[in-house]
């Protein structure tokens, strides 16, 4: 369903569309958002269901976290204004305090996850090149790190292993392998710049691959947030 | 202050440096929801993630150390978020906000020396600023006016000793050790070279 839309589009919308959510304080609204990304989600030819998976359970965790947090250290002003809106029983304000609270968060992460898991990173970079003008030099930088990510890993494993070898202890977060990792980074970037410049690169680079902003990409950046917003004004009422 | 433009290779070391620390903030990510897990039935999971709050702040002070010249701190930062949500990050979209907001609270102090001063002071400093830049931000995210205000306090506290050591105590140690391995005179040697 949003496979197709323009990255940067997608981007401006979802990016606005979370900032209007930011606004609204309705577990409503939230479940509602969060039903339609997951649309937007099972209707993704990109979007596979075993990272759908992997990705919505510490959405899940976190969410439940701060539903727990809420309902049972609710704040005075929240109860207050719940009361206020709403004719609810006792404890029951501090319950809705918590939903509010829980599906937020999984509202905010369902949008997150279906702009994800939709988009093609080679196609978002090339949309904010040539459609939100950056650099070509910060664009094809977040490529190739992005492609090195594999072997970056490997190198790090290796560099924790020269340390074991001479039986020095290695902890989860010990400096020793992270300072050999910034040595070779530094050294990895010059040469990398070298090679690159060597052959040509230049911010009047050419693109093969040429994406372009459509009636239908205009609508959806404006569109999402607008009725985020719309409906969080009809559920304030 | 230098104000050369920033080069390929600035932004090729910003956006490896990036993927570097994308192996500790998964470490990080697996350490706080293991923490989140056993502290949610108490209440407490919105706590979880904030003893390892101040390595997301990391990148950007090691690479403003490094590189020594305006805007670094928040191009890293927008760098690591856009890697991040290449490879699926599960907050997505919101987290290039949050990105910008964390490089500015780390560039803040080093912008007020004019980027001469890199002491411990410094970066105890942007440690500071980034934690109150943040917490508003995840405050407004989070909505943390619908929490009890000790939670709210323990909050902030937690981060903040978390980024005192992380980001003012712990990037200031490892930059000194490649400054002392002779990094940053190589960097600025081949500076010198591109003029």
């Amino acid at each position: 369903m949003i496979d197709s839309i323009n990255p940067t589009a997608k981007t401006v919308g979802m990016l606005i569309g979370s900032i209007a959510l930011g606004f609204t304080f309705h577990w409503q609204l939230n479940v509602l958002l969060s039903l339609v990304c997951l649309l937007f989600l099972m209707t993704s030819k990109r979007a596979k269901l075993s990272t759908m998976v992997r990705v919505l359970i510490p959405i899940a965790f976190i969410s439940v976290s701060y539903f727990m947090t809420g309902w049972l250290f609710s704040s005075e002003q929240a109860l207050f204004s719940l009361t206020n809106e709403t004719i609810v029983a006792g404890g029951r304000a501090e319950l809705i305090n918590g939903l509010n609270l829980g599906t937020r968060i999984l509202a905010f992460g369902m949008i997150g996850i279906s702009y994800s898991l939709t988009t093609d990173s080679y196609d978002l970079i090339v949309s904010f090149i040539q459609q939100a003008k950056m650099p070509m030099k910060v664009g094809y930088a977040i490529l190739t790190a992005f492609n090195l990510t594999s072997l970056i890993q490997t190198e790090y494993e290796h560099s924790k292993l020269a340390i074991q070898v001479r039986n020095l202890p290695v902890k989860g977060f010990d400096t020793k392998p992270l300072f050999t990792m910034m040595v070779r980074m530094v050294r990895w970037s010059e040469r990398l710049s070298l090679s690159m410049e060597a052959k040509g690169f230049s911010e009047e680079r050419t693109m093969h691959r040429q994406l372009k902003i459509k009636r239908r990409d205009i609508a959806f950046a404006a569109g999402f947030p607008l009725v985020i917003l719309g409906l969080g004004m009809i559920l304030a009422r | 202050m230098n104000k050369k433009e920033l080069t390929l290779r600035d932004y090729l070391l910003m956006a490896l440096i990036s993927v570097v620390f994308g192996v500790f903030y998964l470490l990080a990510v697996y350490a706080g929801t293991a923490l989140t897990t056993v502290l949610t039935p108490f209440g407490l999971g919105v706590l979880g993630y904030e003893p390892f709050y101040g390595i997301w702040f990391m990148a950007a002070i090691i690479t403003t150390y490094l590189i020594r010249k305006p805007v670094v701190g928040i191009v890293t930062e927008m760098i690591a978020a856009l890697i991040e949500v290449l490879l699926g990050n599960m907050f997505g979209v919101i987290i290039l906000i949050s990105a910008f907001i964390q490089g500015l609270g780390v560039e803040v102090a080093f912008a007020f020396t004019g980027y001469k001063k890199y002491t411990y002071k410094v970066t105890m400093t942007s440690a500071v600023t980034a934690t109150v830049l943040t917490f508003i931000w995840t405050g407004f995210r989070n909505n943390y006016l619908a929490m009890d205000w000790r939670i709210v306090l323990a909050i902030f506290v937690t981060r903040l000793l978390s980024s005192l050591f992380f980001t003012g105590y712990l990037s200031k140690l490892i930059c000194d050790k490649l400054d002392e391995a002779g990094i940053l005179n190589s960097m600025q040697t081949r500076e010198v070279h591109d003029r």
